[in-house]
């Protein structure tokens, strides 16, 4: 999709979800070119977003919910932090190119694409917050819609995001085109779902 | 902690000075998770040749099976790996359901599975154990042999402190319990030598 530029997708993780979405009567979208324009001309007007987020790791086998919270800033072009508040600290900055880990009061900066093992998981970071997979030949994209959400369903075609990901779904409301949630479904069913709230945006 | 001094050749194991060996008719396994045990949460940071990854492990305990459950987890969720124990005699074992492609190296499984198998003392039926005494304190130490492995789990007056495994002649692995209640350990690192790896585990108490 190279309508779509880097980071578009952060810049709509702008929350508004503070209602249910409806998971059923999800069709095709019929003009994907309007949709996909509604999302730039969004992303081209917000320089600042502030959310608040409620991650839940779903863990079928275990039948165990381990639930994070957080808040989450970004700020144009490529500046993010991506912070956990409980149940323990930590966070991840992008800034000005370096990609920094704070793990209590331990911090670390390195980089990225120097160590395969760390740029898997930043590839998933950006994953998470960025939705730049749009823009990545590496996903196959299928878009659907319902009377609430637009919702882009992402397929990994390279073996080895595939053995990471089945799916990443995006939820988008249709009244301001936001991300209300992301869900990331792994082979075998297990799941990350991320839902934004309080959103603070310029 | 006492000196610690082993050796092994092809036909003697020496251990804690001034220890005597125990005549006993019937030795139990050391026991670091009660049976009563059902799950716990651990902060971990996992050093593996160089790397260092940080995140959350659970492990699990399923009745049905007598398996223990044991997943990784980064804080962002992304799943490093989830592997089994089976503890009964006729389960197969060990079983890696997922590993993290950057992690799936038969050096770090074999690790993975040799630490935890330690950890949960789960060693083959026909395993020949012995007990060795110190002449003052409420030491013991218990040592397992299967033939190829050799296993050495100290324990102060019940709780099991330290355990070290020998494959062949060489350290292989060990692991220090550096906290525990009465049912399961709180904190404990796990060492493994010959893949270069590191597991340290934190109880956290998640709501």
């Amino acid at each position: 999709m190279k309508l779509f530029k880097p980071l578009i997708f952060l810049f709509i993780i702008i929350g508004l979800s503070s209602f249910q979405k409806e998971q059923d009567d999800f069709h095709p979208i019929e003009d994907i070119d309007s949709f996909i324009k509604k999302i730039d001309l969004y992303a081209a007007v917000t320089n600042t977003i502030k959310s608040n987020f409620t991650q839940e790791k779903h863990l079928t086998m275990l039948e165990e919910v381990l639930v994070s919270e957080g808040h989450f800033i970004f700020q144009k072009e490529n500046n993010v932090l991506w912070e956990y508040k409980k149940p323990i600290d930590y966070a991840i900055i992008v800034f000005e190119g370096q990609f920094t880990i704070r793990d209590g009061n331990k911090v670390n900066a390195f980089d990225i694409q120097s160590n395969r093992m760390f740029r898997e998981i930043n590839n998933m970071i950006i994953t998470s917050v960025s939705g730049n997979f749009l823009d990545n030949p590496d996903f196959k994209s299928t878009y659907f819609e319902n009377n609430t959400f637009y919702l882009v369903k992402l397929s990994p075609l390279k073996q080895e995001v595939k053995n990471m990901l089945s799916t990443i779904e995006i939820y988008f409301n249709k009244n301001d085109i936001s991300v209300s949630e992301v869900k990331f479904i792994e082979p075998g069913d297990d799941f990350t779902l991320i839902q934004f709230s309080e959103t603070e945006f310029n | 902690m006492i000196g610690f001094f082993l050796s092994i050749n092809s036909c003697s194991y020496k251990h804690y000075k001034g220890f005597t060996k125990v005549i006993a008719t019937e030795i139990s396994l050391p026991v670091i998770f009660d049976p009563t045990f059902k799950k716990a949460n651990y902060l971990t940071h996992l050093e593996v040749f160089g790397n260092q990854l940080s995140g959350i492990t659970i492990i699990k305990k399923v009745e049905q099976t007598n398996t223990f459950h044991v997943v990784f987890l980064s804080q962002i969720g992304i799943k490093y790996f989830d592997l089994e124990i089976a503890m009964n005699e006729e389960a197969e074992g060990f079983r890696m359901n997922y590993i993290m492609e950057s992690l799936n190296r038969d050096f770090i499984i074999n690790a993975l599975k040799a630490d935890f198998e330690l950890l949960f003392v789960k060693f083959n039926n026909d395993a020949q154990l012995q007990m060795y005494q110190h002449p003052q304190k409420e030491i013991k130490e218990i040592i397992i042999s299967d033939g190829k492995n050799l296993a050495s789990y100290i324990i102060d007056k019940k709780d099991v402190q330290s355990i070290s495994l020998k494959k062949g002649s060489s350290d292989h692995a060990s692991i220090i319990i550096k906290e525990l209640n009465t049912i399961y350990p709180r904190k404990f690192e796990m060492n493994n030598k010959k893949a270069r790896m590191k597991m340290i585990m934190n109880e956290i108490i998640l709501e």
